[in-house]
């Protein structure tokens, strides 16, 4: 048992590590030119991507509306007025803060 | 491009600009501790688990197929691992020059929140000390999270656990909002935004974020192509 656990902690790592390691051995500083334009629209695609369902949907349900969301909604607001991260977290999480905390 | 020998600045850096997650990441840690230990995953398994695998997402898909064959549990993993293939090859370029050990070393420590972090820094440099200094915060947060899960059970005031989930939401809308340097990267996390969230939905579990960023990041050369005052091809 205690060598089948083994195994599959290995090949979890395996798989985690597989789909980083691949592509920074395999990409060189010699692409395509549309290639290298592509990549630089893929850092806001998949952060935007990654994000969106923790907001919007989720557990993979659509949301109903929370003061989380209006938490949010603040802290986007407050990103693009600074365009940095301490004024955005914190009115994020004092939005949050000030509505959730008074429910429990 | 040159990738310098290490600075201690930048790994100073990366360790402060990730210390927001520090205790919303040691919270999931504790909660997949105390998960691991419900679903039948021995104490040593568990933290060895997180000291090894180190993936939030794999790890806590892990749990309910704990008891199901060890192909189908490494199978989800690599499935939810694939957004990383995104990230890393957005990266090589810029590691284009190191030698190999250190991109491997780069791209092991690769998390969301490093590389979000890394992404959304002034020039967008993928610094190796800036994501080792965040990966080291990330990483201690997560496994001293999840021995404390195993060992204690996941102790945590109820008024705290909100806003500790509200942390990753609202740090990566605003690195989302930093990355966006032009109106076609903006118009680009718009699209992924949406896409993502209708994979979220309608897919399974880790094809969303892949699918919806290999989709929205190969419109931003072609939003490029229709403004003639753009980046030159």
């Amino acid at each position: 048992m205690i060598g089948r656990d083994l195994l599959v902690v290995l090949g979890m790592a395996l798989g985690v590590y597989l789909p980083k390691l691949l592509p920074v051995l395999l990409v060189s500083d010699r692409l395509p030119p549309l290639m290298q334009r592509w990549l630089r629209y893929v850092a806001p695609a998949v952060l935007a991507a990654l994000v969106a369902p923790a907001i919007l949907a989720p557990g993979g349900r659509l949301a109903a509306p929370s003061w989380e969301q209006a938490g949010y909604l603040a802290a986007f607001i407050v990103a693009i007025l600074t365009r940095r991260m301490l004024p955005s977290l914190a009115v994020g999480l004092a939005v949050v803060l000030a509505t959730t905390v008074p429910r429990n | 491009m040159a990738v310098t020998g290490l600075c201690p600045g930048r790994l100073a850096a990366g360790l402060v600009d990730t210390l927001p997650f520090v205790a919303s990441t040691g919270l999931l840690g504790m909660i997949f501790g105390a998960g691991a230990q419900a679903a039948g995953i021995g104490q040593a398994t568990a933290v060895l688990m997180s000291v090894v695998v180190f993936s939030g997402s794999g790890q806590f898909a892990a749990l309910p197929l704990w008891s199901q064959g060890a192909g189908i549990i490494v199978l989800s993993t690599f499935v939810l691992s694939l957004r990383f293939a995104l990230m890393t090859a957005s990266m090589a370029p810029r590691l284009a020059n190191a030698p190999p050990w250190l991109r491997a070393a780069v791209a092991y420590g690769v998390t969301d929140e490093n590389y979000a972090l890394a992404v959304s820094r002034r020039g967008g440099e993928m610094e190796p000390d800036y994501l080792a200094g965040s990966w080291a915060v990330l990483y201690l947060s997560w496994v001293l999270g999840t021995a404390a899960g195993v060992f204690f059970g996941a102790q945590v005031p109820a008024q705290l656990v909100a806003p500790l989930n509200a942390v990753f939401p609202i740090v990566f809308v605003t690195l989302v909002v930093l990355c966006c340097t032009s109106v076609p990267t903006a118009v680009v996390a718009a699209l992924g935004a949406l896409l993502g969230a209708l994979g979220a939905l309608y897919l399974p579990a880790g094809w969303g974020v892949v699918i919806a960023g290999l989709l929205a990041s190969l419109a931003g050369p072609l939003l490029e192509r229709r403004k003639p005052r753009g980046r030159r091809p």
